[in-house]
């Protein structure tokens, strides 16, 4: 009897302990109410990422073939057919732009496919270098002395290839006209540094970082979690900036910049800005999936503030589609529109800046803030 | 069970040769009593004026030098000002206490002259010349602007974090290790070097790791006390670094040595991890892609990391950095910046990797 009592005793210590256990090898952290981070981040990787980059091996592969067309035969058909075959590409661009980390910070992706001009710069001179300006002077000295080197770090490298020198080259007023082998050249040159730089960072993807990725379930700076949220308030910090703010002259007491707004010479800014903020929104929810960060805020039992941002998503969303493109245009023809669609913007950076950052203890990196 | 005989009679035996050694090394020494630790920096006799009054005047030269980035324009800058505040004459600060005081930074600094010339280099490229490689005058940093000489540093930098390292850090190193030295009977003595290595951290006697301090605040922490927070919440910097104050500033009241000691290596630790931490920051946002091309925001970070590198000078001699590593260090912050911002930034990614492996970053 006493035995059997001794022994029910150490019996209940030990059902404590594997209770505790169990719950250890889940992975499930008090206050996270057992979400499971890892399938959040295989979800992104195997369901969106890693498919993006592979989408936009194709649609680079497919611009390609429209820009050899058009390169043989310069022609208003040939133009038109390639418009075409740009907009899928640099529409399927703007859905990759939020995953700026890992395989694609190495090669520093963004500055030379799409080069915004960052953040934390002056845009209030004309002829200054600012925003989705596109280096003409630099182009045509690259292509009049057939020697450069688009590895180069330096603004004027940036601007004279990736999407803004290729809008230029294709689209610009004198592309048919002056067309010459010289500048089919460069026009190859450019697509084929985009492509080589997307197979790069598809590869890594693929091989090793697809592991590094899902296996890394913190939340401080450098984890797969701190950087998704960094970008959701980086990419919103660029359609408040380059990508709408600023040319519609937030930075410059009004005055408009028309020109530098993102791929000005296709004249789709409007239409690239939409996808970025939809991309933005499947980046955020992972696609719907119930595998994302939105997800993972309820899961904090953040559950109204997931419900405010997913709103004004929606609201930001449906202010940017009002917009007509082209946006250069709109800048004065529309103005009100353009405003309002900024006001909505700011409103979800702040959410996405500080509430969701705060929410998922994850620290805001890509500003020194710092005021010194 | 003969073992466990053994075991506990070589434990036993372990226990009274070190107390024996205590008593014959220190033979004068009053006993350990009992003392608390308290919340706060309160301490009935505590004086660091002039620690205060050093990292004081190193901020009011940086306010001034940083005159010169205000606006796209020139802000003329005058030599005998900036020349005065160095050696305090003629009154040169607008707080009045430091007018007073007695004494002028670079007495204090190590390589004061080094120091001295970079604020001057901030006055020479004060020129309106628009900055390039190999061509110091100004570069853009929204909303204004930085000076930078022909190479990119920020001079206004070099000078600022750099005094952190060769003025108050190096200080709050010398006086905590020669602590050290000191018997658990010369309370006083230890007192008066702990509350003034205090005053270098300077941060207000009720610092609140988790407090936000307002710019406006008057009580906020200032340089070191201020990348506390900055740099060093990951390192849980500000908490470590203020507990240990503390606690060894109360172990001294209660003749407890061993515990003292405990402290000033924890302190001096975290102290040069977090400059390590501020310098790896520095080393590595100017290689994202979000600061790519902003050569405004590229070089004033790395002027920054140079700054934080030269902390590293003035470490502790137990400090984990190696003389070799520290030399790397020491050679890729003085190469060109320029330079460095090319390529692949195997350089800066040299750096990175030394930082983290050193110091668990």
């Amino acid at each position: 009897m006493r035995k059997k009592f001794f022994l029910s005793l150490l019996a209940v210590p030990v059902l404590l302990f594997s209770c505790n256990k169990s719950t250890d090898n889940n992975n499930k952290k008090p206050g996270t109410n057992g979400f499971d981070k890892t399938a959040m981040l295989t979800q992104y990787a195997d369901n969106m990422i890693i498919p993006a980059y592979t989408d936009m091996q194709q649609k680079l592969t497919a611009l390609q073939t429209a820009t050899d067309a058009f390169v043989a035969t310069p022609s208003a058909g040939t133009q038109a057919a390639l418009k075409t075959a740009y907009t899928e590409a640099h529409l399927q661009y703007e859905r990759i732009s939020g995953f700026q980390f890992g395989p694609a910070e190495n090669v520093a992706l963004d500055v030379f496919m799409n080069f915004s001009g960052n953040l934390d710069y002056n845009f209030n001179t004309d002829g200054e270098l600012t925003g989705f300006s596109v280096d003409t002077a630099a182009i045509s000295n690259n292509i009049e002395t057939g020697s450069y080197n688009l590895s180069t770090m330096s603004r004027s490298s940036f601007y004279a290839q990736g999407f803004p020198a290729l809008n230029y080259l294709l689209f610009g007023s004198d592309a048919l006209s002056k067309m010459d082998t010289k500048r089919a050249k460069y026009i190859n040159d450019v697509l084929a540094r985009m492509k080589s730089l997307i197979d790069k960072v598809a590869g890594d993807w693929s091989a090793a970082y697809r592991s590094t990725f899902i296996g890394n379930t913190q939340t401080n700076v450098g984890s797969p979690i701190g950087n998704i949220v960094n970008q959701l308030a980086y990419q919103m910090d660029l359609l408040k900036g380059p990508r709408i703010g600023w040319p519609f002259g937030k930075q410059s007491g009004g005055k408009v910049f028309a020109t530098k707004c993102e791929a000005y010479y296709a004249g789709i800014s409007a239409a690239l800005a939409v996808e970025n903020l939809s991309s933005l929104k499947k980046l955020y929810t992972a696609n719907g999936s119930g595998k994302g960060i939105s997800d993972y805020l309820v899961a904090l039992k953040q559950a109204s503030l997931n419900t405010d941002v997913l709103a004004q998503f929606d609201v930001a969303i449906a202010a940017v589609q009002a917009i007509p493109d082209p946006m250069s245009e709109a800048f004065t023809a529309q103005a009100s529109k353009v405003d309002a669609a900024y006001k909505e913007i700011q409103k979800l950076l702040t959410l996405l800046k500080t509430d969701v950052a705060s929410a998922t203890a994850v620290q805001i990196t890509f500003m020194d803030n710092d005021g010194d | 069970m003969n073992k466990q005989i053994l075991a506990a009679g070589v434990l036993f035996a372990a226990l009274s040769v070190t107390s024996c050694k205590k008593d014959e090394n220190k033979p004068s020494d009053p006993s350990v009593k009992a003392y608390t630790v308290p919340a706060t920096y309160n301490f009935s006799n505590a004086s660091y004026a002039k620690s205060t009054q050093a990292v004081k005047m190193t901020v009011e030269i940086d306010a001034y030098l940083k005159k010169a980035n205000s606006g796209s324009t020139t802000v003329a800058l005058d030599q005998t000002v900036l020349n005065n505040m160095f050696t305090n004459t003629a009154s040169p600060f607008s707080d009045a206490a430091l007018n007073t005081s007695g004494f002028n930074i670079s007495s204090l600094t190590s390589d004061a002259a080094l120091y001295k010339a970079y604020a001057d280099s901030v006055l020479i490229y004060n020129n309106g010349a628009t900055a390039a490689n190999g061509t110091g005058g100004f570069v853009p940093r929204s909303p204004n602007k930085i000076v930078v000489g022909p190479r990119g540093l920020e001079y206004g930098q070099a000078f600022t974090k750099g005094t952190m390292g060769a003025l108050l850090f190096k200080e709050a190193v010398n006086i905590l290790t020669s602590v050290k030295s000191l018997k658990a009977s010369d309370t006083a003595a230890a007192q008066a070097k702990w509350d003034a290595a205090f005053g270098y951290l300077s941060v207000p006697a009720d610092y609140d790791s988790s407090k936000t301090y307002a710019s406006s605040d008057a009580n906020r922490p200032l340089l070191w006390g201020g990348y506390l927070a900055e740099r060093g919440k990951a390192i849980q910097a500000g908490g470590t670094i203020f507990n240990a104050f503390l606690t060894g500033r109360a172990a001294i009241g209660g003749y407890d040595v061993k515990v003292r000691d405990a402290q000033i290596d924890i302190i001096l630790a975290k102290w040069e991890q977090l400059a390590a931490a501020a310098a790896l920051n520095y080393v590595t946002s100017p290689t994202a892609t979000s600061s790519i091309g902003n050569y405004g925001s590229q070089l004033h970070g790395l002027s920054e990391g140079f700054g934080f590198i030269a902390a590293l000078k003035y470490r502790p001699a137990n400090s984990k950095l190696t003389a070799a590593n520290f030399e790397k260090l020491n050679t890729i912050i003085h190469k060109n910046f320029y330079d460095l911002l090319q390529g692949d930034f195997t350089d800066l990614k040299e750096a990175q990797s030394i930082l983290k492996s050193t110091y668990g970053l």
